[in-house]
């Protein structure tokens, strides 16, 4: 069971703000939600190797070939705000 | 028969013998699109104009000697998960109201190769997210079999359009069935590919090690033309797999006599809809009188599917959809006093609830202290889900359950109960899990006029046993003829 500090904690950690009557409703979902997920305790997997894909995949490689690369100037034609060749973002320090 | 009822391998032989040009095909679609896209709302963006040029250039192309090739001059759409270049693509969200790709996915950049004509954007749930395409930001999709009920989703505008002739083809992505349980709710196909079988480069991404694009589409034929298009490997998805592609078109024979067929005894659950069950238990009657074995099979850890992907599926949104911090790209909240009030603010506006519930929730199992209890138990729950499935592909070449426990809900209907949505993937998710290619196909009505849909799911990379068993059926079938009253 979470509780709504809880809650609070893990918006704060997903850099989300959840507030007032969503903030019940969000707590009461998800300790639904986890009480189903529990069900999974029933199975006993001791012994058992976890899958991260569903099937093995290697590292691609490939060789190391300088190319041309267009992606700067128009990653920045999407920014909300850039200045030269930078993203902007609100005074850090 | 009004053109745009066509299937795409009807409208290419007249494009071929010239009976129709693509400018033809494509105003024909937009003529329906203005009659009855305002009933339906499958679409986000509309690139009418874009489109007419690309049909006059295609033709213009066709008449200097382009080779016609199955999609050439064929008006497709595409689910606003798909990054085009140019064209603003949401994922059907607030956070990207605004954003204009500067490049195409790997698949898309595919269709367009082969000549496809661009329609535009179709609506779906708010990044993937929901199963009935009602946590889209902006439109509430109807199924046009009935415009009270949902078309399923999260391809549920792509499903709508199919269903309802407002284009010839679309491309859908599955991560928990949202390409399968759409299809079934509207009485089209759709297929869901092995995981590694379609490049996801250029698809916003939800959950990686679920994801896949495919095709959804009029008929068996016109999957299999349009997964002959985008299959194979690509250099920027390190995860698609370097398997030679079929032409799946080969496996449209019809005969599947000596086809051995298993029937997972743990898809037919208490509460499931007669109905459903009815038509199910009568395809399995098609498939023995076509000469098929069709035998009941167990695959014991079908119940764990749904927590397992509701730990997995949230734990890698969480991570995969921490890039829209307002720095980039997509939404930015006006005046934050410093940069960390800058990211949750735009993350708080942008986001709805459905995407916000399922990024805390991963964030919580993949905290520290909780990662083993969930995390890491359900990776391991997910190889006793594959083991099932490999074990029972030792005996039968393909496995057929339904695709969905009910016909498609009203809107409105599970809106604000999570669980109960969730549940309503029950039959799709362990094929996601297990990595397999699964098609739904129309398989019949209820009483009321509500589609019904049966999956036939293969071993990895076997796509084609599925084109076999699903073209059998439909040629023994009407199914896929009926249209919808509109």
């Amino acid at each position: 069971m979470v509780t709504k500090e809880e809650v609070l904690k893990i918006a704060k950690l997903s850099r989300l703000e959840i507030q007032g009557p969503e903030l019940e409703k969000f707590t009461g979902q998800m300790n639904q939600i986890l009480e189903f997920i529990a069900n999974l305790n029933q199975l006993d997997t001791s012994g058992i190797e976890p899958t991260s894909h569903a099937h093995a995949i290697a590292t691609a490689f490939r060789e190391d070939i300088a190319v041309e690369s267009k992606v700067h100037e128009l990653a920045l034609e999407s920014a909300p705000e850039a200045e030269d060749h930078f993203f902007k973002v609100p005074k850090v320090i | 028969m009004p053109l745009s009822q066509l299937s795409i391998h009807e409208l290419h032989e007249k494009i071929k013998k010239r009976e129709v040009s693509s400018l033809e095909a494509t105003q024909a679609q937009f003529d329906r699109i203005h009659q009855i896209e305002n009933k339906v709302a499958s679409y986000i963006t509309l690139t009418e104009e874009l489109a007419l040029q690309q049909a006059k250039k295609i033709d213009a192309e066709i008449s200097q000697g382009r080779p016609i090739k199955a999609l050439t001059g064929i008006p497709f759409a595409l689910k606003d998960i798909f990054v085009t270049q140019g064209i603003k693509t949401t994922c059907a969200s607030k956070i990207l109201n605004h954003y204009i790709p500067p490049y195409n996915g790997t698949a898309v950049q595919k269709l367009l190769d082969e000549g496809i004509v661009h329609l535009g954007k179709l609506n779906m749930d708010e990044f993937a997210m929901g199963s009935s395409t009602e946590t889209s930001a902006f439109a509430q999709t109807k199924n046009p079999w009935d415009l009270e009920r949902t078309p399923g989703g999260s391809s549920g505008g792509s499903s709508a359009a199919i269903a309802a002739d407002l284009c010839f083809g679309t491309l859908g992505t599955d991560t928990g069935g949202s390409i399968r349980q759409p299809a079934a709710l509207t009485s089209i196909v759709g297929l869901k590919p092995s995981y590694g079988r379609v490049s996801r480069y250029g698809v916003i991404a939800f959950a990686s090690s679920l994801d896949q694009v495919g095709p959804m589409a009029k008929d068996v034929r016109d999957c299999a033309l349009i997964l002959n298009a985008i299959a194979g490997h690509d250099p920027k998805d390190s995860t698609s797999v370097k398997i030679p592609v079929p032409d799946y078109t080969k496996a449209l024979t019809g005969e599947v006599k000596g086809l051995k067929i298993g029937i997972p005894q743990e898809y037919f659950v208490k509460g499931m809809d007669s109905e459903i069950e009815a038509s199910i238990r009568s395809a399995i009657q098609t498939y023995e009188s076509l000469g098929a074995i069709c035998e009941e099979i167990s695959l014991p850890h079908t119940q764990y599917a749904v927590p397992t992907y509701y730990i997995l599926a949230p734990a890698e949104a969480s991570s995969n959809l921490a890039r829209y911090d307002g720095v980039r790209f997509g939404h930015r909240s006006q005046n934050p006093k410093d940069l960390i009030e800058m990211y949750t603010q735009s993350r708080s506006e942008g986001f709805g609830p459905e995407v916000k519930r399922r990024i805390m929730l991963g964030t919580y199992v993949l905290s520290s202290g909780y990662y083993d209890a969930y995390y890491l138990k359900a990776q391991k729950v997910r190889t006793l889900i594959q083991r099932d499935f490999l074990e029972a592909f030792k005996k039968y070449d393909v496995i057929l359950t339904p695709v969905t426990p009910g016909p498609a809900f009203k809107l409105g209907e599970k809106k604000d109960d999570p669980l109960q949505m969730y549940l309503s993937d029950i039959f799709t998710i362990n094929v996601n899990l297990a990595g397999l290619p699964g098609m739904s196909l129309p398989c019949g009505f209820t009483q009321k006029g509500l589609p019904i849909g049966m999956q036939l799911i293969a071993k990895h990379f076997e796509e084609e046993k599925i084109f076999r068993a699903a073209y059998a059926y439909e040629q023994n079938t009407k199914w896929h003829k009926q249209k919808p009253k509109l």
